[in-house]
């Protein structure tokens, strides 16, 4: 399901949701950065992940 | 003899023959940062009562016989970012302008160990959160960005203010200064300097390292900073080599891949022009050229910003929310964005990073390591905010400059960037070096039979 269009209310929302107070004018401002970004990351549903885990403890060798 | 032109390597062998003291080195250092400063504005505070009584103090231990190697007596900046015991670590930001540590970071340990003198604490992009550490400029052209976000260092350590600079780099803020800035960059594999003490951008992305004016001081520098250390959840307990050893080897009948997509796309054609003659350099030093494509390239820069911006918010949570007003706008604005990211969307970024480290290591298996530019452009003027390329796409200029350094940062893999030339309007291009995962020595082998090759690295600008 595409993310529908992310206006200045939609930023309010959201940041509500995280606890934090956005302004009416900069949640405006806000809106096409954070549409960039999510857009961005909605690229990453093109990867088959199945049973990859997440690198959260990350090592960078390739052998152990 | 201009002392504060020296490599960091020359002025050891000097003080090591006490042919020169650290405390003239040190006067040497100062003296030049107090002649540059009002032009490139590198440091958040310098140190000069502090680092003359050290160099006096390398003196005496050199003198009573006791020498703490390459680094005794020799000036170094530190990236404000790093603590120092009884000076603030602003982060270049005014909402840590009163943070004072009681403990050295674990890399100013090693540095103070190692009888290094600190000099000053140098500006980044507030936060390390950026790439043109708008405080500071270029010292090759002052009206151009240094990069970022260790400009402070990258623009001191070319203009002679010290010897080695301590950078940060979490999308390329080693690199990206190195490279505009005309100095080695190296960015050592994830886990392989501690960054204890080290104020976070995303902890799963962070990398510290030393930017220099040679490839050789790159080489002795990271010998004192790597080590395991407990206190870094992200450090790795592997054995440090003598990054010395093999450094001469040079690159005959090594296997260098050249990326066939993404490092060579939206790249500036003089840049261009310089990075493929140093890779025909290496070839005509015996190196075998071998192309490689690159796995899920379109999303390198999805994964690097999926990671960063929300672990970055995180850290910021509370300062957001209480002095939000205090930051900049354009680091404001990306803790806020972060702050809307779904844990889902980042637990899928760090998902794709492990496929993408899969598909380094098999694009690995025929190659000793991957060359490349550093940045797809030279330093542009203070105030640019895009890059517009050549088939009309308009990009900005954060994702431009950070695109090339991310995979580095994603992958873990030491990256270093390597002086490689000048554009016509005389400014540094710098060429990128990537290996496998602890392999540095290999990273600095290539990179210093390329340099002992060409004389960019031996240029100083004219301030």
């Amino acid at each position: 399901m595409p993310r529908p269009p992310i206006d200045a209310a939609a930023v309010r929302t959201q940041a509500a949701m995280v606890r934090y107070e956005v302004a009416e004018d900069r949640a405006a401002a806000l809106a096409p950065a954070l549409e960039a970004v999510l857009a961005s990351l909605d690229a990453l549903d093109a990867v088959e992940l199945r049973e990859t885990p997440p690198a959260s403890t990350f090592d960078p060798r390739w052998e152990r | 003899m201009v002392l504060h032109n020296l490599t960091l390597s020359a002025a050891a062998e000097r003080i090591r023959a006490r042919q020169v003291s650290s405390e003239e080195l040190t006067r040497a250092c100062l003296d030049r940062i107090a002649a540059t400063e009002d032009k490139l504005k590198a440091f958040v505070v310098v140190t000069g009562d502090q680092a003359l009584e050290a160099a006096r103090r390398a003196d005496a231990d050199a003198a009573a016989g006791h020498y703490h190697g390459p680094l005794h007596g020799i000036p170094v900046a530190v990236k404000d970012l790093c603590d120092i015991a009884g000076l603030p670590t602003t982060s270049s930001s005014l909402v840590r302008a009163d943070y004072m540590p009681d403990a050295d970071a674990a890399i100013v340990e090693r540095l103070k160990a190692a009888g290094a003198v600190i000099v000053g604490k140098t500006h980044t992009h507030e936060f390390a959160y950026g790439i043109e550490t708008p405080t500071t400029r270029n010292p090759w052209n002052p009206t151009t960005i240094p990069g970022g976000s260790s400009g402070g260092s990258g623009a001191t350590v070319a203009a002679g203010g010290a010897f080695m600079g301590i950078g940060t780099d979490t999308g390329g803020s080693i690199r990206i200064p190195a490279s505009l800035c005309g100095t080695v960059g190296l960015k050592p594999t994830y886990g392989r300097v501690s960054r204890a003490g080290v104020t976070s951008l995303s902890w799963s992305l962070d990398h510290v390292g030393p930017l220099t004016r040679s490839v050789r001081d790159a080489a002795l520098s990271l010998a004192v900073l790597a080590g395991y250390d407990v206190r870094d959840p992200g450090s790795i307990n592997v054995p440090v080599p003598d990054y010395l050893q093999g450094l001469a080897d040079g690159v005959k009948g090594l296997h260098l891949g050249v990326p066939r997509n993404f490092y060579f796309e939206h790249v500036e054609p003089e840049t261009e022009r310089l990075v493929r003659d140093a890779l025909a350099e290496l070839e005509r030093q015996g190196a075998v050229l071998v192309e490689v494509d690159l796995p899920l390239a379109d999303l390198y820069m999805a994964v690097e910003f999926g990671i960063c911006m929300p672990e970055a918010s995180a850290y910021h949570q509370e300062m957001l929310r209480t002095k939000a007003t205090r930051y900049n706008d354009d680091v404001r604005t990306s803790l806020e964005v972060g702050e809307m990211i779904a844990a889902t969307d980042y637990i899928k970024a760090l998902r794709v990073r492990q496929r993408i480290k899969e598909g380094w290591r098999d694009a690995f298996q025929s190659i000793d390591a991957l060359v490349a530019p550093s940045v797809p452009a030279v330093a542009v003027t203070a105030g640019q905010k895009s890059f517009t390329w050549e088939d009309g796409v308009e990009e900005a200029l954060i994702n431009g400059y950070v695109r090339l350094s991310a995979p580095g940062n994603i992958t873990g893999l030491p990256a270093i960037s390597v002086p490689c030339g000048f554009s016509k309007a005389g400014l540094p291009a710098g060429l990128q070096i990537l290996g496998k995962p602890f392999d540095e020595a290999m990273v600095l082998r290539i990179a210093e039979a390329y340099e002992r090759s060409t004389a960019w690295h031996e240029q100083h600008p004219a301030l």
